[in-house]
């Protein structure tokens, strides 16, 4: 403004005069303290007080007011009037196109030199300011109240509860709807248009600041204006809308009706460093779009199943998958593991040629790249042994597993995965028990399953479980051979047996990461996060249960 | 089991001596791989005394006692020829169970190694897989009691073993040996590793319990050996590095006539 003298002196008018005009076009003037800080900021804005101000007369160029349709009609007056009372050359557009537009022209195109404003400045566009080096003063003008007028024509309308007022604004169609008493003459509505700050005030007031937390009428009615009746009898049918909770109805109201789309989006470092630089990219982008501080990792993302839409898409059934896979593993791989290591440990003597080959063969085993196992579990428990793993031996007939790519054969694979992890790690804790307490057993005519069991495991038990925390994380985070025995990149049913399919959440991550979408990159993300903090958890649960042992001998 | 019909070394006949001697061996030849450890010893143990086996290191005392309890048939590359008598009969027999064997014949180690258990459990554990099936409140106290520890952990028989000095972890480790109540009990220098009041205490331990066990000790203390023990035996090894037996007899007379020079180099301090 300190830039341009006719803009300074176009305030300065408009300060001065706007309360003889103000209530003639039907607002209210500011109070007086309001208007005193609005010579106060105008007089620290130039530089100048008002005895000085006519210094900034003769004033020439054109000035752009756009914004607000409700303020327009006294700016048009004011520029009216100024320009009639001498002093200054030039032409002076006023332009109606709603307060967030002519807050974008002003600090993002800067096209403009006032805004005509209803509501505050949004943050976006003070950000986008502020980031061009702008910085906007605010001047009250005056104010005004919302009225709602009813038709001199309309004589039943005495007053309206503010149930009312939203039933005439959505679901109504004719008086009778709102209250039985009146005819059943169709209502025909006035409102606003879209883009008026006047209408946000409107819905604000009378529907609250927030669709979701609507009343569940409120939103019910908002779903059966918007879906086809086919639609909502299938949601009726799923779980009747009279026992969902207001919290589902505003999830069914988001997804169905709303439909939210990721337009774009900034990173944490971003969007906590570069505050106003993504404020300023925001600001350009079309209306409608809101601006949100989103964690991708949140009890929705924890609770949801996957989704086509990423707004939507969650790990829940990526979660039980994982542990059912991971538990058959364990429960498959740990017995297996930990008796064979006894016996290698304390029953083999590592003479016979037997013994040899298998111990060879485990330390090979251990090796072995994992997709290897896919290909096995593929070729035994999915291929040859498809009758047990896809349970149609035991009378289970879902088609879509009888293929045998099940939980099942996926545990097994993952269990003669760990399996020579187990092994080895559970031998190295035996070795570890000192000979002693083996010799003490011993000389009291003990059996060496008698030395094992009372003595030996008990000691190597920390090691032992040491061994199966490392090689249960391992299945838990094994991807590849999942893949070639069959994990499916898309359910949203959860695994309810073993005989089910399934996803797990490293298959998740991996075909969220494979898809162009940036969006499903952030989710991807999320879930590298939450199976991270899923291991720490099962690993801190596992070193506790196993702490808690050692410190009991 | 079978009886075995050799001599022995002063020529009378086996059967009149298995129920004079408490264990015997007969041509015993121990062999670690292609090692011979000890070669041909035959040894006749008195029954209710203290037998003390003496020699310096590596001279394969300890592979001797630990033959008398199939200890080492643990070690795998371990192999035993000859024979161990016990009450007659052969305890290398293929008919004859190791753990059974080590049930009537316990060992003490060099090092006390208590089981990392409560102290109750230590003594109670070994007579619980032996199917002991009397009053264990009143087994584990006459053990401790015979073991002389009684007095001192009565108030805490459920704090680990581990909680205890070294000497009284080596009384528990004797308590819970006499515990399976076996007949012999095997020292495998149950004091090198206790101070010298400790080591006076099991030695007053180790002469009371000779009214009801036989016990045998290995240790690398001659002063021990003449205070403690009835018999000693000496050992020795040859170039070879494999381990024989020079000299057997009473304490009082290896101590102060010894009829082999090496024995006599030995206790006097020439060598070892």
């Amino acid at each position: 403004m300190e830039n341009k003298r006719a803009v300074a002196a176009y305030i300065n008018y408009y300060l001065n005069n706007v309360t003889g005009s103000i209530e003639d076009i039907g607002y209210f003037s500011a109070s007086a303290d309001a208007q005193q800080e609005s010579f106060t900021t105008w007089e620290r804005a130039t530089g100048l007080t008002q005895s000085t101000a006519e210094n900034l007369y003769p004033a020439t160029g054109d000035i752009v007011v756009s914004g607000s349709s409700t303020v327009a009609p006294i700016s048009r007056q004011m520029a009216e009037n100024f320009q009639a009372a001498g002093g200054y050359t030039g032409n002076i557009t006023v332009e109606s196109i709603g307060t967030e537009a002519g807050f974008k022209k002003f600090c993002v195109d800067r096209s403009v030199d006032v805004v005509d404003a209803s509501i505050a400045i949004p943050e976006v566009y003070s950000a986008a300011c502020i980031n061009a080096a702008m910085s906007p003063v605010t001047f009250q003008i005056g104010t005004d109240a919302l009225p709602l007028v009813v038709s001199t024509k309309n004589t039943f309308v005495e007053a309206l509860t503010t149930e009312q007022v939203q039933r005439i604004f959505t679901k109504a169609t004719t008086w009778n709807e709102v209250d039985q008493a009146w005819p059943a003459d169709k209502i025909f509505r006035f409102i606003p248009g879209a883009e008026s700050g006047t209408l946000d005030f409107f819905i604000e007031e009378v529907f609250g600041t927030n669709l979701y937390e609507q009343p569940v009428e409120v939103m019910n009615e908002i779903l059966a204006a918007n879906l086809s009746a086919g639609r909502m009898r299938a949601l009726e049918a799923e779980k009747p809308m009279a026992t969902r909770s207001q919290e589902e109805i505003g999830k069914i109201l988001q997804t169905e009706v709303v439909k939210p789309k990721v337009v774009q989006t900034w990173g944490l470092f971003e969007s906590i460093f570069r505050r106003n630089e993504v404020l300023a990219e925001a600001a350009t982008l079309p209306a409608g779009t809101d601006l949100v501080f989103k964690s991708w990792l949140n009890w929705n993302f924890l609770t949801s199943p996957q989704s086509s839409n990423p707004l939507q898409a969650g790990i829940n059934t990526a979660i039980w998958g994982s542990l059912w896979v991971t538990i058959i593993a364990f429960l498959v791989a740990v017995p297996i593991g930990v008796m064979a290591a006894i016996y290698l440990e304390e029953y083999s003597d590592g003479k016979g040629r037997v013994n040899r080959i298998i111990e060879t063969n485990i330390n090979n085993l251990a090796g072995v790249p994992s997709i290897i196992y896919g290909m096995l579990g593929l070729a035994v428990f999915v291929r040859f042994l498809g009758e047990i793993t896809s349970g149609v031996a035991f009378g289970v007939t879902d088609p879509a597993t009888a293929n045998g790519r099940t939980i099942l054969s996926a545990g097994l694979t993952l269990g003669i995965l760990i399996l020579p992890l187990i092994i080895i790690n559970s031998r190295e804790a035996l070795r570890a028990v000192p000979r002693a307490i083996r010799e003490g057993a011993y000389g009291l005519g003990a059996t060496r399953w008698q030395t094992t069991w009372s003595h030996v495991l008990p000691n190597a038990l920390p090691g032992i479980m040491t061994g199966i925390i490392l090689s249960v994380s391992r299945a838990f985070g094994e991807t590849a051979p999942l893949i070639v025995v069959g994990v499916s990149t898309f359910i949203v049913v959860r695994p309810d047996s073993m005989f089910s399919k399934y996803t797990t959440l490293p298959a998740q991550i991996y075909q969220w990461t494979s898809r162009p979408q940036p969006e499903f990159q952030n989710l991807a993300a999320a879930a590298i996060l939450a199976l991270l903090l899923l291991l720490l958890a099962l690993n801190a649960t596992a070193i506790l249960v196993r702490n808690h042992y050692a410190k009991r001998v | 089991m079978s009886i075995s019909a050799t001599t022995t070394v002063d020529g009378r006949t086996p059967a009149a001596d298995s129920a004079k001697y408490a264990i015997s061996a007969k041509d015993l030849n121990i062999f670690y791989g292609n090692f011979h450890a000890v070669r041909d010893i035959n040894l006749n143990i008195e029954r209710n005394k203290i037998t003390a086996l003496i020699g310096p290191s590596g001279c394969g005392k300890s592979t001797v006692l630990r033959a008398f309890n199939r200890m080492n048939d643990l070690v795998p590359i371990a192999r035993t020829d000859g024979e161990v008598l016990f009450h007659g009969a052969n305890i290398y027999a293929p008919d004859v169970d190791a753990v059974e064997v080590r049930r009537r014949i316990g060992m003490v180690f060099q090092k006390p190694n208590p089981f990392p258990k409560s102290i109750y459990d230590n003594i109670a554990w070994g007579a619980k897989i032996n199917g002991f099936k009397g009053n264990m409140n009143q087994l584990v106290e006459g053990s401790l009691k015979g073991a002389a520890l009684w007095d001192e952990v009565k108030d805490k028989l459920k704090q680990s073993g581990y909680s205890l000095s070294g000497g009284q972890q080596q009384r528990l480790c004797i308590a819970r040996a006499i515990a399976v109540q076996p007949d012999i009990i095997l020292m495998d220098e149950p004091c090198s590793a206790l101070d010298p009041i400790a080591t006076l205490r099991i030695e007053d331990l180790m002469r009371e319990l000779t009214e009801h066990y036989t016990i045998i000790i290995v240790t690398h203390n001659m002063q021990q050996a003449a205070r403690v023990a009835d018999y000693t035996a000496f050992f020795m090894v040859d170039d070879s590095r494999t381990g024989h037996l020079v000299e057997y007899g009473p304490s009082k007379q290896i101590f102060t006539q010894p009829k082999d020079k090496r024995t006599e180099d030995y206790i006097t301090g020439r060598f070892g």
